[in-house]
């Protein structure tokens, strides 16, 4: 048993599928017993504003119209205002609007990561347990050696080949968070076998592959979902440390990190508002996705 | 009850010499799959060291320029070049840099003493911070205070080391002017355990700043877990006073999982060490490995890799042999 | 379980790792480097990144310039002026064979003397593919180096070559140092020249300390020590450099703006040869036609890009030539930004606009995508700008990031974000390879040499004949004429030339400080510094 395990066993209360970092481990030793109801709306009012902004802007001009790569850097920087309510970067975009993409491409990129990330994690998972024996050994063995390396560590590693592209985060993501997913859909697999319709299944002479199809990967599949669904929010923290490290999304696509990074060159000389607006949506959608995220799956589970 | 016998605490230590034994044996495959995957990955892409090597030269610089470095850089296909690098690794020659142009032990000598030095700290920092605020806020549970305390550090745990680390530096070190802002002593003095240490302060709070959410918050569930055992109510029942129930029978059922978790957070540790040594310019193994795999340099990439990975896996021996030492139920065989 | 006896155990491990920090903390090399000295003169500046190397085979300007002397050095204003050389380099009548007089009873900093041994040394270690030196790229037409005694040195050339005197640069080093190749060579962090500094103290990742050399030739340097910190983060070394942390460090334009006349610190800026130019590669069927390029070139607002990204630190340029070139240089030659008459040129050759608003010409849209280097933020703007005005007259363009080999393997199909002047002090160097039709065939290994695969017969002459002409006047005519056809059939889109910007302070307390022609290169060797051993304090 790896520490890792060990500290899914029960001796802190943590869900199975916790990577490290992410919100997963926290929330469940951090919600009160009653747990409010302002994470589901916040959420709801952070998506809102990353899918609608845009579409208002492009049809209304408001905000100074769509993001379409016009750029004024003899206008510049400028405050927060009503035209401009998170105020202008460098290159004289308006924020309001650039924020709500960046949210956008990061939640995509997040996302897609961790959807590939379940799939894969499922696959490795649910054939682990079907196998048995050496196989299941050398895949556990496998997962293990991945999860002993930190995330970013190998991030890094995978972001030196395919550097700079959205298609560099979703690879890091999923290549570095299927471990949690395997183990979890291996233990479940595990426990699914002996449960007595499984085993009814398999004594009338259907396959492996019938008996894992129609019986055991639907009732794997909600554990899956939600163990994805918690994932997000940390792999948001994935793009933009990558971005941050100049090893994720190019510099010029708008995204949660690349705006972060960007808002370094004016931030020292008083332009509060162009790390302020990225870097609280950051931290706003990774706590209210994650906590309304945690309690949708608490309720789901 | 009773001081442990000299034949317990005899089995104590050999539980811990197993686990050494074991997670020594288990960390031989890793590295040489983790370094194996450097040099995999590497030959994956159409390019080579030359670009790294040539830097920002590249662009003024002809084809048989270019093929004279390609040459001597060249290390044969992806396992020759993992195979020669380990072959010297072992006999203590881990390669040469290409983006520092020196060999990479030294590199990595004078640089993991500081990484040591700044995720140490960060770490013990982060606990002294961390117990007194998650024994202050599982005193009265339900309080405004406790639930205050909660919700920043949920909040502080969603905010990258970086952006904490440049929080810090913006507030502390070029607002206040309190702290230096970076470096390892003020430029063209001598390195004394002074001025090393008044320049790790800041970085290692931005470390412990990372890591104190976590301990904060697990350590308090733990310690509300703790509270409605058998053995501590027991002790209320006795009448002892509560500090002293705290003190002696709170505090030390709820390190139990504060340990175990230390030794999970260590990857997360070294990452955050490597994110605010760049805010910092703190000459580390986390810098290090950045440029290196922006510069595609291989040896440096695959060395500070390897040190990175056993500095994780000394980190989790660590911890896993405090709480075989202080946790009679935890049996060696489980870790 | 016994609480007791468990706190001593947590006490116990709690110690052990105190002990393992305090331990790494003690046993970090702290290496006596003297101190400051009382009375010593002590300038401490901040680098954007820290050397790779200190071998002179190397690096051939900059930091190395400060611990190796080069038989010829760049002077105040950008000329050239001897070094370890006593006079001109004495060229045959074909340009083919220079002959370089150097100075007697010079040392090195080990205590060995310099002569001309160790130059045809340097200069053979130089262009020996097995030593790989970068700097090989200089010098592709010298052949031989000999020296028939010991204070002359012969350089032999595959061809006649008249820039070649701006090349001599390369600091000398001892010949029995230059062996193994530069990726292992003791030079890249124990050098040894003779020049005004040595290093006493590398601190990797950190600092380096140079202090004024004992066996140097000239004059003792009024500043005894530099002390140069790598930080990376140029809000960080603005923000300390205020602090008073420093006393000079290089600064992007914006941030060096916000410093002007903050405390007591100044702006301190030197003009360049370093020149920033879209390619228009023949790979994209637009860019074939002239009539597109002129139209391009005339469609960016080249002043904008100066105020709004440079903050002023700079000047429009129309072709690689700058004001670093000297006489060679036209300032006159400048492209008016004229949106509607470039409409009217695209309108004429018949590049029409669509239903999109996108032109067009017989099916072949006006459409190309422009790469810059993700690391680097100006060429970020540029492209960024430059797109946003081109789209304004009809072209659809994409922005790009790219590392370099992607830049390189994208060069003949795709616009790029060109960086020049990286040898600034001959117009030949500065212009042959990036207009010259014999570099124009696209080849993934060299990429960046005429990288829009430009090809027109009378730039070809022009360049051609300045390079074999031994006659200053016959160059710079054939310069002045060059840009002529520049203008008329533009090779690229040539945005601006830089001005390297630095904040410092104290400078008032030393006469000689001067300004000096950067090429592409910058940092603190540059700036008011590049001649920080020639300072004189004022009493």
């Amino acid at each position: 048993m790896t520490s890792e395990q060990r500290m899914t066993a029960g001796l802190v209360a943590a869900p199975p599928w916790r990577a490290p970092a992410t919100m997963a481990g926290l929330s469940s030793v951090t919600h009160p017993p009653r747990t409010p109801r302002w994470p589901y709306a916040a959420g709801a009012v952070i998506i809102l504003y990353a899918l609608a902004v845009p579409i208002v802007a492009s049809a209304t001009g408001w905000w100074g119209g769509a993001d379409t790569g016009a750029v004024d850097y003899v206008a510049g920087v400028t405050a927060p205002s009503w035209a401009h309510p998170f105020g202008t970067d460098v290159a004289g975009r308006d924020l309001f609007v650039r924020c709500a993409r960046a949210l956008q491409v990061s939640l995509l990129a997040a996302a897609v990561g961790a959807a590939v990330a379940a799939l894969l994690g499922t696959a490795l998972g649910a054939a682990s347990a079907m196998l048995g024996g050496r196989a299941d050994r050398i895949l556990m063995r496998g997962v293990d050696g991945v999860a002993a390396v930190p995330h970013l560590l190998l991030g890094i590693i995978i972001a030196t080949v395919y550097r700079g592209s959205l298609w560099t985060v979703v690879l890091v993501v999923a290549l570095t968070h299927w471990t949690g997913t395997t183990r979890l859909v291996r233990g479940e697999v595990l426990s699914l076998r002996e449960r007595a319709w499984v085993r009814a299944a398999t004594s009338q002479g259907y396959t492996r592959r019938q008996v894992l199809r129609h019986h055991v990967l639907p009732h794997v599949g909600a554990q899956v979902g939600v163990a994805t669904a918690l994932l997000v929010p940390h792999a948001v923290w994935h793009e933009t440390t990558l971005t941050f490290l100049g090893l994720g999304m190019p510099p010029h696509q708008a995204s949660l990190g690349s705006l972060i990074e960007l808002a370094q060159q004016s931030v020292v000389s008083g332009a509060w508002w162009t790390l302020a607006a990225p870097a609280g949506l950051l931290v706003a959608a990774t706590v209210c996705l994650g906590a309304a995220l945690h309690r949708g799956a608490r309720h789901a589970v | 009850m009773t001081v442990p016998s000299a034949a317990r605490s005899s089995s104590r230590a050999h539980a811990v010499r197993r686990v050494v034994l074991r997670r020594a044996l288990w960390a031989v495959p890793l590295l040489l799959g983790v370094s194996a995957l450097v040099f995999l990955l590497a030959s994956l892409t159409p390019a080579d060291g030359t670009s790294g090597f040539l830097g920002a030269r590249g662009e003024f610089t002809n084809t048989q320029t270019r093929a004279a470095v390609g040459e001597l850089l060249d290390q044969g296909n992806w396992w020759q070049a993992c195979l020669a690098w380990w072959q010297g690794a072992l006999t203590g020659d881990w390669g040469t840099s290409t983006i520092l142009r020196a060999p990479v032990a030294d590199t990595l000598a004078a640089r993991i003493p500081w990484t040591a030095l700044v995720m140490t700290a960060g770490l013990l920092l982060g606990a002294l911070l961390a117990v007194p605020l998650a024994v202050a806020a599982a005193r009265r549970p339900e309080s405004l205070a406790a639930r205050v305390l909660t919700g920043v550090a949920w909040a502080l745990s969603a905010a990258p080391a970086y952006i904490v680390g440049l929080g810090l530096l913006l507030v502390f070190a070029l607002g206040l002017g309190w702290l230096p802002a970076g470096g390892l002593a003020p430029p063209g003095e001598p390195l004394t355990v002074a001025t090393v240490a008044s320049h790790a302060l800041l970085p290692a709070l931005a470390v412990a700043l990372s890591q104190v959410p976590w301990i904060a918050l697990h350590l308090h569930a733990a310690l509300i877990g703790a509270r409605s055992s058998d053995a501590v109510l027991a002790a209320r029942l006795r009448g002892l006073p509560p500090r002293t129930v705290t003190s002696r029978h709170v505090l030390p059922v709820a390190v139990v999982p504060l340990l175990a978790l230390l030794g999970t957070r260590l990857p997360e540790l070294v990452v955050g060490a490597a994110l605010v040594e760049t805010v910092f310019s703190w000459p580390g193994l986390g810098q290090a490995m950045v440029d290196a795999a922006v510069g595609r340099d291989l040896a440096l990439l695959a060395g500070t890799t390897v040190c990175l990975t056993v500095l994780v896996l000394l980190g989790n021996l660590l911890a896993d042999a405090a709480l075989v030492l202080v946790d009679p139920r935890v049996r060696a065989d489980d870790l | 379980m016994s609480t007791g006896r468990t706190s001593s155990r947590l006490s116990a491990a709690a110690s052990a790792v105190l002990v393992l920090v305090v331990a790494a903390a003690c046993t970090n090399p702290t290496p006596d480097n003297g101190g400051a000295d009382a009375g010593q003169v002590t300038v401490r500046l901040a680098e954007y990144a820290e050397y790779a190397t200190l071998n002179p085979l190397d690096a051939m300007f900059g930091i190395t310039s400060k611990i190796y002397d080069g038989l010829y050095a760049v002077a105040a204003d950008g000329a050239m002026e001897p070094d370890l050389a006593t006079g001109e380099p004495e060229p045959d009548q074909s340009l083919t064979r220079w002959t370089v007089r150097i100075q007697d009873g010079v040392g090195f900093s080990d205590g060995t003397a310099l002569d001309s041994a160790d130059v045809v040394a340097t200069y053979r270690t130089l262009i020996d593919p097995a030593y790989a030196s970068p700097l090989a790229s200089s010098f592709e037409f010298l052949t031989d180096v000999s020296a028939p005694d010991a204070t002359t040195v012969e350089f032999v050339l595959s061809e006649p070559y008249a820039p070649f005197p701006s090349t001599l640069t390369v600091g000398i080093a001892p010949s029995e140092l230059l062996t193994g190749t530069v990726l292992d060579s003791t030079l890249n962090r124990e050098p040894v020249g003779s020049g005004p500094y040595r290093l006493t103290e590398w601190r990797a990742g950190e600092s380096l300390t140079l202090e004024a050399s004992d066996t140097y030739r000239g004059e003792r340097p009024d500043v005894d020590r530099l002390v140069i910190a790598f930080v990376p983060d140029e809000n960080v070394r603005a923000q300390r450099l205020r602090a008073g942390d420093f006393d000079g460090a290089q600064l992007p334009p914006r941030a060096a703006a916000e410093l002007e006349g903050v405390d007591d610190l100044t702006v301190f800026t030197n003009t360049s040869a370093d020149y920033r130019a879209v390619t228009l590669p023949q790979g994209v069927p637009a860019f074939q036609d002239p009539a597109v390029r002129l139209a391009l070139n005339l469609a960016v607002d080249r002043e904008a890009l100066v105020e709004g990204i440079l903050r002023g630190y700079g000047r429009a340029a129309a072709t690689p030539f700058t004001p670093a070139q000297g006489a060679a240089y036209d300032a006159d030659a400048q492209f008016a930004h004229d949106p509607a008459e470039a409409e009217a040129l695209l309108d004429a050759a018949g590049w029409t606009a669509g239903a999109d608003g996108t032109r067009a010409q017989d099916g072949v849209p006006l459409q190309f995508t422009i790469m810059y280097f993700a690391e680097d933020t100006l060429r970020r703007d540029l492209a960024l700008a430059v797109a946003s005005d081109l789209s304004e007259i009809g072209a659809d363009v994409e922005v790009e990031a790219v590392d370099r080999p992607a830049a390189a393997a994208g060069m003949n199909t795709k616009a790029f974000v060109l960086g020049g002047g990286d040898r600034p002090y001959d117009p030949d160097t500065q212009v042959y390879t990036a207009l010259h039709s014999s570099f124009a065939p696209y080849d993934p290994e060299d990429a960046y040499t005429n990288p829009s695969g430009y090809s027109d017969p009378r730039a070809d002459a022009l360049l051609d004949t300045a390079r074999r002409s031994a006659d200053p006047d016959v160059r710079t005519q054939a310069y002045l004429d060059l840009q002529e056809v520049l203008m008329a059939n533009p090779p690229m889109i040539t945005l601006v030339t830089l001005e390297h910007t630095y904040a410092a302070r104290g400078l008032d307390e030393y006469s000689g400080v001067e300004h000096v022609v950067e090429p592409h290169e910058h940092g603190v060797a540059w700036g008011p510094w590049w001649n920080v051993e020639e300072w004189k304090a004022v009493p």
